[in-house]
């Protein structure tokens, strides 16, 4: 089944899902504009069809992922609006514009949709396990999102504790996405922990990702001036001595005294970036979780030619 | 390797780059494994190769997912 095809069929069951819930009509519209949401290549449902890929490995009866698949759809946009109104952040996207109350209300509806999406499932007893899964999932997402809230006041944070705190926060969603597709397709369960992690792999792929370039974006993301402790920022902190440390702690005290961190600021920091290896380092630790991510689909034990969709998605080696 | 003692040996290597060739003199042989020695090496390469320094400030769109 092609994308496009895939996408109306998730669609209508996302409907099926908010018709069934009688929900308001402004409060059916705001889900909708918010499921709308494209990625960058211009693709809507990026985690229904995450869900339905690691179905796909191990199965040919996609329908038996769907509810689990916009379960996933649901409860990940869920988790996206909860983590923007808490950073306020992305304020392009629908949710954004919305007051907070009501961005926080929409958020706690979308997470009960999705347990209503799982419980479509007419097997209750598979319906319970992926009902643990998604709870499980989100204690782990919340509890990472909680380390890294803390983190933010914390002075040094350690490489190793910015890692353990991506696998869960970012790591948990992938990861849970993944194991819900391969359990609904059947798969053994060595293959759902393989998949799961794989899964946890690439969320840590995708947040080293953001996290290096939203660093770099000044003009439009906060990360360097709310002294989140992202990737580059850890990196720095720990690498950095002498003048390029002092010089590093007198950007971070421009930026959240406001003491005017202009331009000129701006390009010291992205120079230290460029200069003191931030670039090379995010590369090469995102390289490495590429290289475990298809170190584990190759160990899966289906044949090849199920493996390519997902093989795609952690993309090209650098 | 750990995540730390990678940082601290790119960091070396990005600001001494005549280092990179002496790595395995650097460290001890079980701290770094062939696989990493190579990966640091591709980055680095690459990252050399791309030029205008603002510009290679991104890591590289490979990952299709996201």
């Amino acid at each position: 089944m092609t994308r496009r095809k895939l996408d109306k069929v998730i669609s209508a069951k996302i409907d099926e899902i908010l018709v069934e819930a009688d929900l308001s009509e402004a409060l059916f519209l705001t889900i909708k504009s918010s499921l709308s949401v494209e990625n960058k290549h211009g693709e809507r449902f990026k985690w229904a069809h995450l869900t339905l890929l690691a179905c796909q490995l191990v199965s040919d009866k996609l329908e038996d992922a769907l509810p689990g698949a916009v379960a996933m759809e649901l409860f990940a946009l869920a988790a996206d609006i909860f983590d923007d109104t808490l950073d306020q952040d992305n304020d392009s996207l629908p949710w954004r514009k919305l007051p907070d109350s009501q961005a926080i209300n929409l958020a706690i509806c979308l997470l009960a949709l999705s347990f209503q999406a799982a419980l479509s499932l007419t097997d209750n007893k598979r319906a319970q396990e992926i009902g643990r899964v998604f709870s499980l999932a989100g204690i782990h997402a919340s509890d990472g999102q909680f380390q890294e809230s803390l983190q933010t006041y914390c002075e040094k944070v350690a490489l190793q504790e910015y890692f353990d705190v991506v696998s869960k926060k970012s790591g948990s969603l992938t990861g849970c996405a993944c194991k819900i597709g391969s359990l609904l397709g059947g798969a053994p369960q060595a293959v759902v922990s393989q998949l799961e992690q794989f899964g946890v792999n690439l969320g840590v792929m995708s947040q080293v990702q953001n996290d290096l370039n939203d660093f770099l974006d000044l003009e439009n993301k906060k990360d360097f001036v709310e002294r989140r402790k992202t990737l580059p920022y850890v990196y720095l902190d720990s690498t950095l001595e002498g003048e390029k440390a002092e010089l590093f702690n007198q950007l971070k005290l421009a930026a959240t005294e406001s003491l005017g961190f202009g331009h000129q600021e701006q390009q010291s920091l992205r120079e230290l970036v460029l200069t003191e290896g931030a670039v090379q380092y995010c590369m090469v630790v995102y390289e490495m979780f590429r290289q475990t991510a298809r170190g584990i689909l190759k160990s899966i034990p289906v044949p090849q030619k199920r493996k390519g969709k997902l093989i795609s998605i952690v993309g090209k080696g650098i | 390797m750990s995540f730390e003692s990678l940082a601290k040996l790119i960091h070396l290597v990005a600001t001494n780059p005549t280092e990179q060739a002496r790595i395995r003199q650097v460290l001890p042989s079980h701290e770094i494994g062939t696989g990493e020695l190579a990966l640091i090496q591709r980055v680095f390469a690459k990252y050399r190769m791309s030029g205008d320094s603002v510009a290679a400030a991104a890591v590289p769109d490979t990952v299709y997912w996201g």
